[in-house]
C-alpha cells in the first residue's frame, strides 16, 4: 500500500471507460476496472474485475479486493452503462428493468461503496457519467434518458451527503460519442442530435476525459454536485 | 470464522471504540466517555447523522473482516424497526449480534 493514487473505472473493457483507464495509468495511477466480460487490454498498473455493477454482492466483493490490495481509493468513475433505443410503446418492461439496473442501481452501488472506502482518508473524487439525452428530450430514448437523469439527481444529492467526508461527487454528460452504445442508432438520428448542439460534432474520448480530469483534480475540492454537459447541450 | 465467535462484549468494545474515535476526531471532546447505556442517536444522542454513519460503517467493516459472509448493519430490517437498533451502544450491539449469528447460520 503506497502513495500512488488509486482509481476505479467501471465499464473499462472498451470505449470511454477504457480510454479513461488508460489515461489514469499514463498519469501514474494504479487503476482498477471492471466489466461483465474480460478486458480487451492489459497493463501492469491495471487490474480487471469481472463484475456486473447491478449485482450488489459482486460490487461489494470488488471493493473488498480493492480495500485489501490498496487500503484506499482516490477516484471512482461510474461509467458502465447500457442503452436500448426504442419507442416507448415498443419497449418491453424487461428492457426498462435492465437499463435502470445497470445505469442507475449500478451507479448507486459504485458511489456508495466508493464513499465507504474514501471516507477513511477523508478524501475522494467520484464522477458519474450522465447523458445529454435527458435535457435534450430525445425521442426513442425515454428509458435510457430517464436512467441517466436519475444518475444526475443521485449525483447532486450524494454531493451533499458525501461532502462532510471530503468526497466530491460530480457528473459529466457526454453528447453522442463514437462507441458501441450508438452503433444501433441511425445516422439520420445522430445527425439530428448533433445539429441541435452548439458544437456540431460527435464527442471524442479526449473531450470526456478532459472534463473528468477537471473534476478529479485535488484542486477541485470545492467543486461538487455539478453536471458538466459537453458540446453546449 | 463463525458468527458466534464474536461475543456481545466484543461488539460493545468495537462500538465504544468507534464512537470515541469519532467524537475525539470530529468534536475535540477529550472528555468523551462512552459505555453500553450511552444514547447514540435521537433525543440526547451523542452522535449526529454523520457520526452514526461513520460508526455503523466502522463496525460493519470490523465485523465483516472476521466473517466469510459479509453483513449489512444498515439494512431494511434495521431502518423499519419501531425501536431503532441505533438508539444506544447496547441496542446496536444486540442488533449486530443477531445479524452476525444469522450470517453464521446461513453459512
Amino acid at each position: 500500500m503506497g502513495d500512488q493514487p488509486v482509481a476505479l473505472v467501471t465499464g473499462s473493457r472498451k470505449g470511454i471507460g477504457r480510454a479513461l483507464a488508460e489515461y489514469f495509468v499514463a498519469r501514474g495511477m494504479l487503476v482498477e476496472g471492471c466489466s461483465r466480460e474480460p478486458s480487451e487490454w492489459q497493463h501492469d498498473a491495471y487490474t480487471h474485475h469481472l463484475v456486473d455493477v447491478a449485482d450488489e454482492a459482486q460490487v461489494k466483493g470488488m471493493f473488498e479486493t480493492i480495500r485489501k490490495r490498496h487500503g484506499r481509493l482516490d477516484i471512482a468513475v461510474s461509467n458502465a452503462g447500457i442503452a436500448s433505443m426504442n419507442h416507448a410503446l415498443l419497449t418491453p418492461v424487461a428492457s426498462v428493468d435492465k437499463i435502470m439496473e445497470t445505469n442507475f442501481r449500478g451507479s448507486f452501488l459504485v458511489c456508495r461503496e466508493s464513499a465507504k472506502l474514501m471516507m477513511k482518508r477523508g478524501y475522494g473524487r467520484i464522477v458519474n457519467i450522465g447523458s445529454v439525452a435527458g435535457p435534450m428530450n430525445l425521442e426513442g430514448e425515454a428509458i435510457y434518458a430517464s436512467s441517466k437523469s436519475a444518475v444526475i439527481t443521485l449525483t447532486k444529492i450524494l454531493a451533499y451527503e458525501f461532502a462532510p467526508f471530503g468526497i466530491t461527487c460530480n457528473v459529466v454528460s457526454p453528447t453522442p460519442t463514437e462507441t458501441d452504445l450508438i452503433r444501433s442508432v441511425s445516422k439520420e438520428k445522430i445527425d439530428n442530435i448533433v445539429s441541435r448542439l452548439a458544437i456540431k460534432r460527435l464527442a471524442r474520448f479526449d473531450d470526456i476525459v478532459n472534463a473528468i480530469d477537471f473534476f478529479i483534480r485535488p484542486e477541485s475540492g470545492y467543486v461538487t454536485g455539478q453536471e458538466l454537459r459537453l458540446g453546449g447541450a | 470464522m463463525q458468527g458466534s465467535d464474536i461475543g456481545r462484549d466484543k461488539l460493545i468494545e468495537w462500538i465504544v471504540g468507534a464512537v470515541t474515535d469519532f467524537r475525539l476526531t470530529m468534536t475535540d471532546d477529550t472528555e468523551a466517555h462512552v459505555e453500553e447505556t450511552t444514547t447514540l442517536f435521537g433525543d440526547e444522542g451523542i452522535l449526529d447523522s454523520l457520526g452514526l454513519v461513520t460508526v455503523v460503517l466502522e463496525l460493519e467493516e470490523r465485523v465483516n473482516a472476521t466473517l466469510t459472509i459479509p453483513i449489512s448493519i444498515a439494512d431494511e430490517r434495521a431502518i423499519s424497526q419501531r425501536n431503532s437498533p441505533f438508539r444506544t451502544v447496547g441496542t446496536l450491539a444486540d442488533y449486530t449480534w443477531t445479524l452476525v449469528n444469522g450470517a453464521a447460520g446461513d453459512g
